[in-house]
């Protein structure tokens, strides 16, 4: 790992991407230099629209109407064709996403086993058995035939990891990946990146939580499109506080969210569907309640808390 | 596309359509009508068209039929020129038909007039009724059966008929009418003879003879004022291979009968078929034409629900794209989707289509044909409109942008 440590996966230089035009123009990258090297864990942070996710949408060659030179693994990315793009992205990267992004009417087995689709070659029984394999190793090989809408939070986002490193790709690429989770949730998914960092797979991941950036070997800060900063930190033991939620949306000063924020943290094994009908009740009743207060709510609030 | 990746497409297409059951159906059901309606049509139609070709085929095939007037092979002159011709006179005369049957190999001929006129016993017969004039021979070339008594025969009296049984019923309220008097324009004559029944109103003669009455040639002279309105003359030839050497001396002889005209066709086995078949499969033709607007409908149903499809998984087709999906794999996604509509409706209209039509058979004097064209016929327009009003919707979808597609709720 030491001697790959130095072998440039990523080169940026000088990438711009600009959206609108005329007087509507502004940059959403604004001239980013940018090299990582094979097994770093790259936090990137910044405030909204400070460009992180169109970067990590330009890393992932999902957006390729840049101005500048990006170069994946030596290999200058605006020479390559469509198809050759949807090659990369199905054998060298994997994405994670915050909202999962998972096909809700596939189950979790088949939402796993949807990028050895499209790499080609293997029937669907070894689709399958592959898939199976690498929900094992995520602890989730009993919700293989589960719906996405039947798991937890926490288990989802596993499931969308899982699919991501489907393919063994060298690069995994996430969003925000506990930006929808609690705390307890965000501690378990961020061990399992931290866990592949180690087994060498470079990790870029974009979040809002500087708590995070302790698992990452490198921070970079964005700031309107450019690179505010970009340091290396030494890997140690997480200092994150487990007992204060770290999901943006959980406020303790709301008495509903915060109890249904109890409820998803119970344990994994215990998915929705197979609550107590005490729970249930409780679960009904502050649906009920959550949604009188959701009534309440001015639409300049409602507003205010999608932009956080 | 790989082996393995259609079989996922067709997986998908299967796992998509039946998460929205209702919707899936009620589209199959409008390529299913189209579908059904254009099978139930060609198979009548060719059932229909086979008929004469049927009888033709029992006869033995060493018919020949000399029609007047100059035939040509243009099909819409076959369709279009009035089968009876009544009005119209005949160029064959009663010379030609002595001058056939001097001919070798020559093993029965028989002129068939038609008349029109009141044909009266205990009730009139219906206005229209034909009156066929022929001779003796017409039974051993036809095939006539005979239900009671016999047929035409020139050495008992001349004022003497053979009627169907159709007619039979209609004038006489019976089938029992050997000896009864019927009167032809005001002549008395006896019934010698009733038809077994045919039930062949669609045939070579243009004649539907369960529902005539026959009478011979030197009788009906007198009724037609002496002019003898030849429409067509059937011949029999000794064998089948000598048939064409007939066919050739006949139209020698007539053009040396009629001073060099060719103002007469001779029509040998199936030929003889031809104008009722085609005229058959015009009328198919237009009313296929006709049902293929219903099977439009049907398709413009599909695009509407693949494009709703598309509208509803935008941001599934972000996912596949982010997980390696190329544009081409979208694309055949939503088409081989749009194609299991399609075909689904097309086999089970295929299907309908055979039922509806044997329901309508058994109104009808004959049966639908299986044939393998029609199968081909039901299942290759599924697939053509199945692609056609499905590629829009397909390239549609796979034209989406996977940053937009991903950032889009449903």
């Amino acid at each position: 790992m030491e001697n790959s440590q130095n072998t440039p996966v990523i080169v940026l230089r000088n990438l711009k991407k600009r959206f609108g035009i005329g007087d509507a123009e502004q940059y959403a990258l604004d001239g980013v230099d940018l090299t990582i090297n094979k097994g770093e864990f790259v936090t990137i942070m910044g405030p909204s629209g400070s460009g992180k996710t169109t970067l990590l949408n330009v890393l992932g060659l999902l957006d390729t109407s840049v101005e500048g030179d990006y170069e994946l693994e030596g290999q200058p990315v605006s020479s390559l064709s469509k198809r050759r793009l949807a090659r990369i992205r199905s054998q060298q990267i994997g994405f994670v996403f915050q909202s999962f992004n998972l096909i809700s009417r596939l189950t979790v087995i088949e939402n796993v086993a949807l990028p050895l689709t499209y790499k080609g070659g293997m029937s669907h029984l070894k689709r399958m058995k592959k898939a199976s394999e690498m929900l094992a190793t995520f602890h989730l090989n009993e919700r293989e035939y589960y719906l996405p809408y039947q798991l937890s939070g926490g288990q989802t986002q596993r499931v969308a990891i899982a699919r991501a490193l489907v393919n063994n790709p060298s690069i995994i690429l996430a969003d925000e990946p506990t930006g929808n989770l609690d705390s307890r949730a965000s501690h378990i998914i961020m061990e399992e990146l931290s866990d592949l960092h180690r087994r060498g797979n470079t990790i870029i991941m974009v979040t809002h939580n500087p708590d995070l950036t302790t698992y990452a070997s490198r921070v970079i800060t964005m700031l309107d499109g450019k690179i505010a900063s970009d340091t290396d930190v030494l890997i140690g033991k997480p200092s994150v506080d487990f007992k204060r939620p770290m999901g943006q949306k959980v406020t303790v000063s709301d008495p509903v969210t915060s109890k249904l924020a109890k409820l998803n943290a119970e344990p994994d094994t215990k998915p929705m569907t197979k609550l107590a009908p005490a729970n249930r009740r409780q679960l009904k009743a502050l649906g009920r309640k959550r949604q009188q207060i959701a009534k309440k709510r001015t639409p300049a609030r409602r507003a205010e808390e999608y932009h956080q | 596309m790989s082996r393995f990746l259609l079989s996922s497409h067709v997986q998908n297409a299967r796992q998509s359509l039946r998460s929205s059951r209702s919707r899936t159906l009620l589209t199959i059901l409008g390529i299913m009508i189209g579908v059904a309606s254009i099978t139930t049509i060609l198979s009548l139609g060719s059932g229909a068209g086979q008929i004469v070709t049927k009888q033709i085929d029992a006869l033995g095939g060493n018919l020949a039929v000399i029609r007047p007037g100059a035939g040509n092979n243009n099909f819409l002159n076959d369709i279009t020129i009035p089968q009876h011709q009544g009005f119209v006179t005949s160029t064959l005369t009663s010379g030609d038909v002595e001058a056939i049957t001097k001919l070798p190999h020559v093993k029965a001929v028989a002129p068939i007039s038609i008349l029109n006129g009141n044909i009266a016993a205990e009730h009139t017969a219906p206005v229209g009724t034909p009156i066929v004039v022929t001779t003796p021979e017409l039974a051993s070339i036809d095939n006539l059966k005979i239900d009671s008594g016999e047929f035409l025969d020139s050495s008992i009296s001349k004022e003497t008929a053979v009627v169907g049984p159709s007619l039979a019923r209609a004038v006489f309220g019976t089938i029992d009418a050997l000896g009864q008097t019927v009167y032809i324009r005001g002549e008395a004559f006896t019934i010698i003879g009733v038809l077994k029944s045919t039930n062949q109103p669609i045939n070579y003669n243009n004649v539907d003879l369960d529902n005539a009455i026959i009478i011979g040639q030197s009788v009906a002279y007198a009724l037609s004022d002496g002019l003898a309105q030849i429409q067509q003359i059937n011949v029999r030839s000794d064998s089948v291979a000598n048939l064409p050497g007939v066919v050739s001396a006949i139209n020698r002889t007539l053009t040396h009968q009629h001073l060099g005209d060719k103002d007469f066709t001779v029509l040998a086995s199936n030929d003889i078929s031809r104008p009722t078949s085609q005229l058959f499969y015009a009328v198919v033709s237009v009313t296929t034409a006709i049902a293929a607007i219903s099977l439009l409908v049907g398709g413009v149903g599909i695009m509407n629900i693949m494009l709703v499809n598309v509208a509803e998984r935008t941001r599934e087709i972000g996912i596949r794209k982010a997980v390696g999906a190329h544009t081409t794999d979208i694309v055949w996604q939503f088409l081989i989707e749009s194609l299991a509509l399609s075909l689904s409706g097309g086999f089970l209209g295929y299907g309908l289509g055979y039922g509806l039509a044997f329901a309508a058979s058994t109104f009808l004097p004959f049966y639908p044909s299986f044939t393998w064209q029609i199968a081909v016929i039901a299942l290759g327009i599924s697939i053509v409109i199945g692609t056609i009003f499905g590629i829009y919707p397909a390239i549609r979808a796979a034209r989406h942008d996977p940053i937009e597609a991903l950032r889009y709720y449903s």
